[in-house]
């Protein structure tokens, strides 16, 4: 009853109902990271989460226009909700993401020599591969 | 990891002068094998860097990544046979990751001089 009374005032000030364009922006927050998720694979993709991004950035968009036009409160709520959500990646890729300084490695003009297991449980030998060739080691965070 | 598979052809063109790739990490061989090894189809080394020496000896070690475990910060050095680092590059950002292919610029740079 009630809300349909708001409804109704709301229309007579506002004709315009907007409110599944931040619906459809809520649906596109969890795209985007999904997208991002199964296209990392591409390194640039991987590097500026670019796809992420774009697809978030119109569900935040959709939800802001939304809310500019249909002032309903789970129009507003979920409007905002999508600004929130866009907010919270854009944190995470950009600054909870960031790596420690590695000053002690830049200091470092040659290569300590080491030797470790490979995947088959056989000692390799830095010095060994040195013999041979020039060497490039990828450090690299783990196998997730 | 993609890029894991991307060194495979960098690995090819040290191969020419009979260097090679080195991945390094903290994981175990058995994880090494089945999860980057054998899933991406790499011919080159995975070295298992368990105890954490080798990425203290580089200063590549990243503090309670996860909780209480240290891992190995994400590095790419390119060596000379003498050992002398010709060049590098840390990320800023655990996302970023190298394109190959610029890698391999740095490669070949490196056997034409040689």
């Amino acid at each position: 009853m009630t809300q349909r009374a708001n409804d109704a005032q709301t229309t007579s000030i506002r004709p315009i109902r907007r409110g599944w364009l931040a619906f459809i922006g809520f649906l596109l927050m969890f795209t985007g990271p999904i997208v991002y998720m199964v296209t990392q694979d591409d390194p640039y993709v991987r590097s500026t989460g670019w796809p992420a991004f774009v697809i978030m950035g119109i569900g935040a968009v959709l939800g802001t226009m939304a809310f500019t036009s249909d002032r309903r409160k789970w129009v507003t709520a979920l409007g905002g909700l999508n600004v929130v959500l866009l907010a919270i990646f854009v944190y995470m890729f950009y600054v909870w993401a960031q790596l420690p300084p590695t000053q002690g490695f830049t200091a470092l003009k040659h290569a300590p020599g080491f030797t470790l297991a490979n995947q088959d449980n056989v000692d390799v030998s830095l010095n060994d591969k040195l013999a041979k060739g020039p060497v490039l080691l990828v450090f690299y965070r783990g196998f997730w | 990891m993609s890029e894991l598979r991307g060194f495979e052809a960098v690995n090819d063109l040290l191969a020419e002068s009979g260097g090679s790739v080195l991945g390094i990490s903290v994981d175990p061989p058995d994880v090494a094998k089945k999860y980057v090894a054998t899933r991406h189809h790499l011919n080159y080394d995975i070295l298992c860097d368990t105890d954490r020496r080798v990425i203290h000896q580089y200063g590549l070690v990243h503090k309670n990544a996860g909780p209480d475990v240290d891992i190995a910060i994400p590095a790419n050095i390119l060596l000379d046979q003498d050992g002398s680092i010709v060049w590098r590059h840390t990320p800023k950002r655990i996302q970023e990751r190298l394109n190959p292919a610029d890698v391999m610029i740095e490669v070949r740079k490196l056997l034409d001089r040689g």
